[in-house]
């Protein structure tokens, strides 16, 4: 078989090769470390509030280090001779199969990425529209992969478009959501500025830039996303979650009964409600719930739903109170919080309940702890 | 220094820069704990900042010496940057020893020893100055004294571990083991360092030994994560009686009797102290008000109360700023003010809700602050 050298311009040498090695290779780590640290939040949140926003973030930057990783090998350690034939294609170089090993990386991950996103809340269009584009364009890529790889480079070009697309729709939403609750007034401005630094380091960084210029430009260019990725851990660490935004809307009240069903304190997160007499609501929901623990016997300690349309009855029993929530929808952020309370009143009140004289104003203080536990 | 350099050493430097990149977060994370939890009252706890030095010099030391020797080519760059490189290994010893000297470890282990080889260490780091070249026999013999000191405070660290208890216990043996896996990737170090491996066994020893370090690296982060303050030795035995008061009502809302819970054999008797704790409280609101109008200080509080064998400490409330926390001990530790100001954050966590609404609150108060002493067992362990 006759090989044929038509084109050679790779790996980078000369007497920066070695520091640019070195901060390739610094941020690579830095982005994986980033990545893992979103992962290790996902897995610390407690199991009925996991965020996957979180396991898109950890797959977008630990796809992102993969991809610099074989951009690396590509660029420091193979020749782009680009030889006919090659492996499976008429014609082809080393750098071009680990770059295209790197785009297809960045592209799982973004696929990923934005399915987790996706998965809370409509975006654009209809729910997983940008998932459903992002997995489109990964078929197309694999189909073109086999067929030529040199063409990669032109192609991942059209790839970003569509990401920062959803991106900004991303930022924007976030900052909307923000402002609703006062959170990060200058976050978006923030994460602006830090997509922009990561946009120009990575221009820099380009191949177009290392042949026109020269390596000193890339250096700038990856310092510069060092720095965006410092940003924007700080910016991500402290994110919350899409569902946790929406949910005053949804719920209605909170019961706390004792165990002979007398209601010891009620709240009623809405407005211009008609207030129905609370211990003959709470004497019928203390009859429900023993009727339910009488029909099933279930663990203790378990939180009980049950549904009508447009409202949902959540029920949790500690040892000497039972805490009842009502709302609109279901949500675990309403169960999960309920066992919060629930346990944090029995916590407090331990030694009130056990020998309890009837004394109702003892109590009060219990609106503090649900504004408490359902503000954060 | 940047001409073209071997892919071997490239990809080994590029190794070794992982651990490297993870001991510097490594040691800024301690300092960070260090800074979170720093307190002049707690002068143990800069235990942080050595462990930290230590990381950070142990893992600099090594990088400089690896960039001399694989990078560059200049004579006088080369011994600068070795000698730098060697300075920083021999500190890492010494950084430590200049903590384990503080007084309040006399009672553990020799001052006078420790305080002999932490000088001795000093040997080498002014020989790295002195010698004409660092294969010199001087020198090598030098480093003698470094791996003595260094054996001092492994053992040290093992009373250490011996004298402590509860949560410190673990971090400071989780330490000490990351400490030794760290140091035992040295051994590997040398061996590649020496040269007398062959090339494939040498690049498998060189790289086995940077995930060691790695290894060691992790198991030093989970000691520092979530670090407890330090206290002296003795502080669970000093304490004996806690009071939270409610300045309005000159009420005491919540006691607590160490004496009775650690089952101490302490001499001192029940008897000795106050058991009414409305009189407690209404007396410690008296001398307040006394003090208060002979002294004409309306803004300053009285933050201490000794008499004969007692101390009594006052820490005031920030939120409700009306309640007093008093601590009666035995001795005047210097973490006694840390303790109780720790006391005072648990408190006003634990009930903030309640404490929102205090005066509003009818009943038997002391019934409901009663469940705090869940949260002071928690900090007895």
């Amino acid at each position: 078989m006759m090989i044929n050298i038509l084109f050679t311009e790779f790996p980078i040498i000369g007497p920066h090769r070695f520091l640019s090695l070195v901060m390739d290779w610094i941020f690579i780590f830095l982005s994986f470390e980033l990545g893992l640290l979103f992962l290790i939040k996902y897995k610390k949140q407690p199991k009925p509030l996991k965020n996957s926003q979180d396991l898109g973030f950890f797959a977008l930057f630990s796809g992102f280090s993969l991809m610099r990783f074989f951009f690396l090998l590509g660029d420091y350690y193979s020749s782009d001779l680009i030889i006919s034939p090659f492996f499976l294609w008429t014609i082809g170089s080393f750098r071009s199969l680990l770059l295209n090993f790197g785009f297809l990386s960045i592209m799982l991950s973004t696929l990923f990425f934005t399915l987790f996103m996706e998965k809370y809340k409509k975006f654009l269009f209809k729910r997983f529209f940008f998932t459903t584009c992002f997995l489109i364009q990964l078929l197309i890529f694999i189909v073109i992969f086999f067929i030529n790889l040199e063409i990669i480079n032109v192609l991942s070009f059209l790839s970003f478009p569509l990401f920062i697309l959803f991106f900004i729709i991303y930022v924007i939403d976030f900052g909307k959501k923000s402002k609703k609750q006062n959170m990060l007034p200058k976050g978006a401005l923030k994460m602006t500025l830090t997509i922009l630094l990561i946009l120009v380091g990575y221009i820099l960084s380009m191949d177009l830039i290392l042949e026109n210029l020269n390596l000193l430009v890339r250096l700038v260019g990856i310092l510069l996303q060092l720095i965006a990725i410092v940003f924007i851990f700080i910016f991500f660490r402290d994110i919350h979650s899409f569902f946790e935004f929406d949910w005053q809307d949804k719920i209605e009240s909170i019961y706390i009964l004792n165990k002979n069903g007398i209601c010891l304190y009620n709240y009623s997160f809405m407005e211009n409600t008609e207030i129905l007499e609370k211990q003959f609501i709470s004497g019928a929901l203390a009859s429900m719930n023993i009727m339910l623990n009488e029909l099933i016997h279930g663990k203790p300690n378990e939180i009980s739903v049950i549904k009508k349309k447009r409202k949902i009855v959540n029920v949790f029993s500690a040892n000497y109170i039972t805490g009842i929530l009502i709302s609109k929808e279901e949500l675990k952020y309403f169960t999960y919080n309920l066992k919060r309370l629930v346990l944090k009143v029995e916590e407090i009140y331990n030694n009130i309940l056990i020998n309890w004289n009837g004394d109702l104003t003892v109590f009060y203080p219990v609106k503090n702890i649900i504004d408490e536990i359902f503000s954060t | 220094m940047l001409s073209q350099i071997e892919i071997s050493k490239e990809l080994q430097f590029l190794a070794y820069l992982v651990p490297v990149i993870i001991g510097i977060q490594l040691a800024l994370y301690f300092f960070f704990q260090y800074r979170k939890i720093q307190d002049i009252t707690l002068p143990l706890n800069r235990v942080l900042l050595a462990f930290g030095s230590f990381v950070l010099f142990i893992i600099l030391g090594p990088l400089l010496i690896q960039i001399s020797r694989n990078f560059i080519e200049d004579r006088i760059l080369y011994e600068l940057f070795s000698r730098m490189g060697w300075f920083f290994a021999f500190f890492s010893t010494f950084s430590v020893s200049i903590f384990i000297i503080r007084k309040d470890f006399s009672i553990i282990i020799n001052l006078n020893i420790a305080k002999i080889l932490m000088i001795f260490n000093i040997i080498p780091i002014v020989m790295i100055l002195l010698v004409p070249y660092l294969g010199s026999p001087i020198f090598i013999l030098s480093i003698l004294f470094v791996v003595l000191n260094g054996l001092y405070i492994i053992r040290f660290q093992l009373i250490l571990i011996k004298k402590s208890i509860g949560s410190i216990r673990k971090k400071f043996k989780l330490f000490l083991i990351g400490a030794i896996v760290s140091l035992f990737a040295l051994v590997f170090a040398s061996l590649v360092g020496l040269g007398v491996l062959p090339p494939v066994i040498n690049e498998i020893i060189y790289f086995t030994g940077v995930g060691e370090l790695l290894t060691g690296f992790i198991i030093i982060f989970f000691s520092v994560y979530d670090f407890p303050p330090f206290y002296e030795f003795e502080w669970r035995n000093n304490l004996l009686k806690l009071f939270i008061i409610n300045q309005h009502n000159k009420s005491c809302i919540y006691s607590y009797n160490f004496i009775e819970k650690l089952e101490n054999n302490s001499k001192i008797s029940q008897n000795h102290l106050y058991n009414n704790e409305i009189l407690f409280s209404k007396g410690i609101m008296g001398i307040e008000s006394i003090i208060t109008i002979i002294t004409g200080t309306i803004k300053e509080k009285i933050n201490k109360i000794k008499k004969g064998d007692f101390h009594m400490f006052l820490e005031y409330g920030l939120n409700p700023s009306h309640i007093i926390y008093i601590l009666v001990v035995k001795r005047d530790l210097s973490s006694t003010h840390h303790l109780l100001k720790s006391i005072r954050i648990k408190f006003e966590s634990f009930f903030k809700e309640i404490l929102l609404d205090l005066e509003d609150l009818k009943g038997d108060q002391g019934k409901l602050f009663s469940s705090f002493e869940v949260i002071i067992n928690r900090i007895l362990q």
